[in-house]
């Protein structure tokens, strides 16, 4: 399997988006 | 304070910002109702961050269009909830957008000395409106290429002109590569800038203006 350069910056953006999302739910005391 | 923060106020007066943000206090009369415009402005950072992801595996050509979306459905990952939450979210912000019209409306708050945030408004929703209307037909299946002709076709109703307006909507007589080209280059360029701009002046005049008034 090969990784370009595209999915590693795919993966990048996914992790954001859900850091951005814990971090909101958290700020809310979400959990 | 930390150095960091001293850096920055040495130079900037940051504290000047902190102050002023949290130094607002919303009026007794403010309901919930007044949440709409919010919620518009939440929709629509939710639609700039999922529409920029997407534009890494979307292909805005005529043949690759469809399949790049078949793609992104099943084959990237978490690609089917970044589509989802960006189609979701698109009809989400026009009906907080209505909404949010009909409490502006209601309680005057169009009224003076409020009339350019009404009119920044007024260009918001035509902006969101196209933002729709050029976004249904990237995915180049039945419904978008036919919604695509339909609209396009509109403007030949118009006197003299109209069927040199039509040309430009669709880069020549005909719905193809060229129309296609150009509602992404909308979509994707054009409307989120000329958003940027308005929703910075809506809300700057917000700021300085303050809420409106109780009924």
């Amino acid at each position: 399997m090969n990784i370009s350069l595209v999915d590693l910056t795919w993966a990048c953006l996914m992790v954001s988006f859900t850091v951005s999302l814990a971090l909101v739910v958290w700020a809310r005391n979400g959990f | 304070m930390s150095k960091f923060y001293d850096w920055f106020q040495e130079r900037l007066e940051i504290q000047l910002i902190a102050d002023d943000i949290s130094a607002k206090y919303v009026p007794p009369h403010v309901n919930v109702f007044y949440c709409f415009g919010g919620m518009t402005l939440t929709c629509f950072l939710v639609q700039l961050a999922t529409g920029f992801a997407m534009t890494f595996y979307y292909k805005p050509t005529t043949i690759e269009a469809f399949s790049s979306i078949q793609h992104i459905m099943t084959q990237v990952s978490f690609g089917w909830l970044i589509r989802s939450l960006h189609r979701w979210s698109a009809s989400m912000m026009v009906l907080m957008m209505i909404l949010h019209i009909f409490r502006v409306y209601l309680t005057g708050g169009f009224k003076k000395p409020r009339e350019l945030t009404w009119i920044t408004g007024v260009i918001l929703a035509v902006l969101t409106v196209s933002f729709g209307v050029t976004g249904y037909s990237l995915p180049w299946d039945q419904v978008g290429y036919w919604a695509c002709k339909i609209v396009t076709g509109v403007p030949e109703a118009i006197p003299v002109v109209g069927d040199n307006v039509v040309e430009i909507l669709r880069g020549g007589t005909g719905v193809g590569q060229a129309t296609l080209t150009r509602f992404y280059s909308l979509h994707t360029l054009f409307l989120p800038a000329l958003s940027v701009i308005f929703l910075l002046a809506h809300f700057l005049m917000i700021r300085k203006q303050g809420i409106s008034g109780p009924l």
